[in-house]
């Protein structure tokens, strides 16, 4: 009887201890679990949410660095002519003659980098990214269009520094070759499928090229007079105007899977 | 939840329907998409990757439609794409890190990823060769190496075999049974073979429509007593090659021993056989 009460009392009062020391688990167990645990979060894939500075980064890494030696060849061609042009004692046409070939050529280089993705087929894997076909457009053209706006808009200063004309009217005169080459880029790639390759561009490069060069070869350089500057300014608002609405047409294309699926 | 649903999904080039009212549903589990070239597959494919948009019809995923839910639903998405581009510049180290990063996989993640991915492909040795060095079947293993690079839940595979010799198929097909069943694998193909082992369930398309979607075991059991077989004389085969389907032939000392899908018994004497995925598929496939 007194051996019953006793066991009985024990039973209440260390019931509970009892329990929770049944559930503790001893080290060996208690390691694997951490080992588990350590696992399972290293094989979790952890969403994150970039921001445009992230893919920025990414873009900038994955450039190939032929695109940057061509650019940086250009910004230097560009620079030593203006040079050459200024201890020759030229005049505005001289200046601009070559400033609005080379723009030209920026502009087809800065839009040529997106015609990789398709002339090597990724474009399809890409648009199926996270990250995809439009937003990486986005971001390429506008670094290497922020690069060569500096660099232009650095060579307008130095040409509007010798010749005495506003600032303004030298960056109107340089700029629209170089908006005008990327809408002719553009249109190459929506409307001609198969100019999207390495001769396309270069034909399109030497068809802008010579374009540009015509108003300061032609009748003296008469073309950038003052008072044409509302054509220029016209042609400015224009291509921009037109690029933007050919980056809305090609993205929607992209979209609906007309440009990636129907080549 | 892990569903994605097919509604009415439609394609049409002008005049032309490449996919024609597709509804279905697939949850976790492998879906062999099985067709002749030019039946619709890959154009239902990119439809469900959200590369090519529907002209009628909705694909959703979890019960929202994948064009509401954009980058969300491609941060689940892994796409091998029938003809699958690469940089050939890029080594395929650098070249699995670039996607994911479009996949936003972070850097330290992606590292691990990367690796874990080369090794499991059989590319860790040359993780550093540049892609244009390597061959057909190489680049296809690196192409499913990037289809997985973000875990998907959702992974496409579009004819991922085309191109590879019997010992890479082989070791593509072990690579597909081995991932995981907790995601939706759809994998397209009109190599019966490809499917026949790992697949939970069979879809085969024609003409661009969904002619049957199925177990295999399903499939086989509606296909019973359509196979026969029976032993012909040499001279006779020709003729019978152009009455029925013949699915194999095999010269024993008897004659020649035919394997045939028909609704009907094709003569006397012939035993029904019992019918495998090669049978059904040229049941279904019979007028072609």
């Amino acid at each position: 009887m007194g051996d019953r009460r006793k066991t009985g009392r024990k039973r209440d009062d260390g019931g509970p201890f009892i329990k929770a020391a049944s559930l503790a688990p001893g080290e060996a167990g208690r390691s694997q679990a951490l080992a588990g645990i350590r696992q399972a979060v290293q094989e979790k894939t952890i969403y994150s949410h970039p921001s445009p500075r992230e893919l920025l980064l990414v873009e900038l890494r994955y450039i190939s660095p032929g695109f940057w030696i061509l650019q940086g060849s250009l910004v230097a061609l560009l620079a030593a002519l203006l040079e050459k042009t200024a201890l020759d004692g030229g005049a505005l046409p001289d200046y601009l003659r070559w400033i609005s070939v080379l723009a030209a050529w920026m502009g087809v280089l800065g839009c040529s980098s997106l015609g990789r993705h398709f002339s090597r087929g990724m474009a399809e894997l890409e648009q199926s990214c996270y990250f995809n076909l439009p937003q990486l457009w986005t971001i390429r053209m506008a670094l290497s269009g922020a690069v060569d706006i500096l660099a232009l808009v650095l060579g307008s200063g130095r040409i509007a520094e010798r010749t005495n004309l506003p600032l303004v009217q030298v960056c109107v005169y340089v700029l629209v070759p170089f908006v005008l080459s990327n809408v002719a880029v553009l249109l190459l790639f929506t409307a001609l499928r198969g100019g999207r390759g390495r001769y396309g561009l270069l034909v399109t490069a030497l068809a802008v090229g010579l374009l540009a060069a015509v108003p300061g070869l032609a009748s003296g350089g008469e073309a950038y007079g003052t008072a044409r500057l509302w054509a220029w300014t016209a042609a400015l608002f224009a291509g921009t105007g037109l690029y933007l609405w050919q980056l809305k047409v090609m993205y929607g294309k992209i979209r609906r899977g007309e440009t990636i699926c129907w080549n | 939840m892990l569903e994605l649903t097919l509604e009415g999904v439609t394609k049409k080039y002008g005049s032309k329907v490449a996919v024609n009212g597709i509804s279905c549903t697939m949850n976790r589990g492998i879906y062999g998409l099985l067709g002749a070239n030019g039946s619709g597959k890959t154009t239902l494919l990119r439809m469900i990757c959200g590369i090519l948009e529907a002209t009628e019809g909705t694909v959703r995923y979890g019960g929202s439609a994948i064009g509401k839910l954009g980058a969300d639903y491609r941060r689940v998405l892994g796409y091998l794409p029938q003809d699958f581009g690469y940089y050939p510049e890029f080594t395929a180290r650098r070249f699995l890190l670039y996607l994911a990063a479009l996949k936003a996989i972070p850097k330290n993640e992606a590292e691990r990823k990367v690796e874990e991915l080369l090794e499991m492909v059989e590319l860790s040795a040359v993780r550093g060769k540049k892609i244009k060095t390597f061959s057909g079947g190489m680049i296809r293993r690196l192409g499913i190496a990037q289809a997985l690079l973000n875990d998907p839940e959702i992974l496409v595979l579009d004819e991922p075999t085309a191109g590879l010799d019997p010992k890479e198929r082989i070791r593509f097909r072990n690579i597909v049974g081995s991932l995981s069943k907790e995601r939706i694998i759809i994998l397209s193909t009109h190599i019966v073979s490809d499917v026949e082992y790992i697949a939970d369930e069979i879809l085969l398309m024609k003409g661009g429509e969904l002619l049957a979607m199925g177990d295999i075991g399903r499939m086989l059991e509606r296909a019973r007593g359509r196979v026969w077989e029976c032993v012909v004389g040499p001279e006779e085969t020709e003729r019978y090659q152009a009455y029925f389907n013949v699915s194999s032939l095999r010269n024993t000392q008897k004659g020649v021993r035919l394997r045939i899908v028909s609704d009907t018994c094709p003569m006397e004497g012939a035993q029904p056989a019992d019918p495998d995925l090669e049978d059904v598929y040229l049941y279904h496939f019979r007028e072609q």
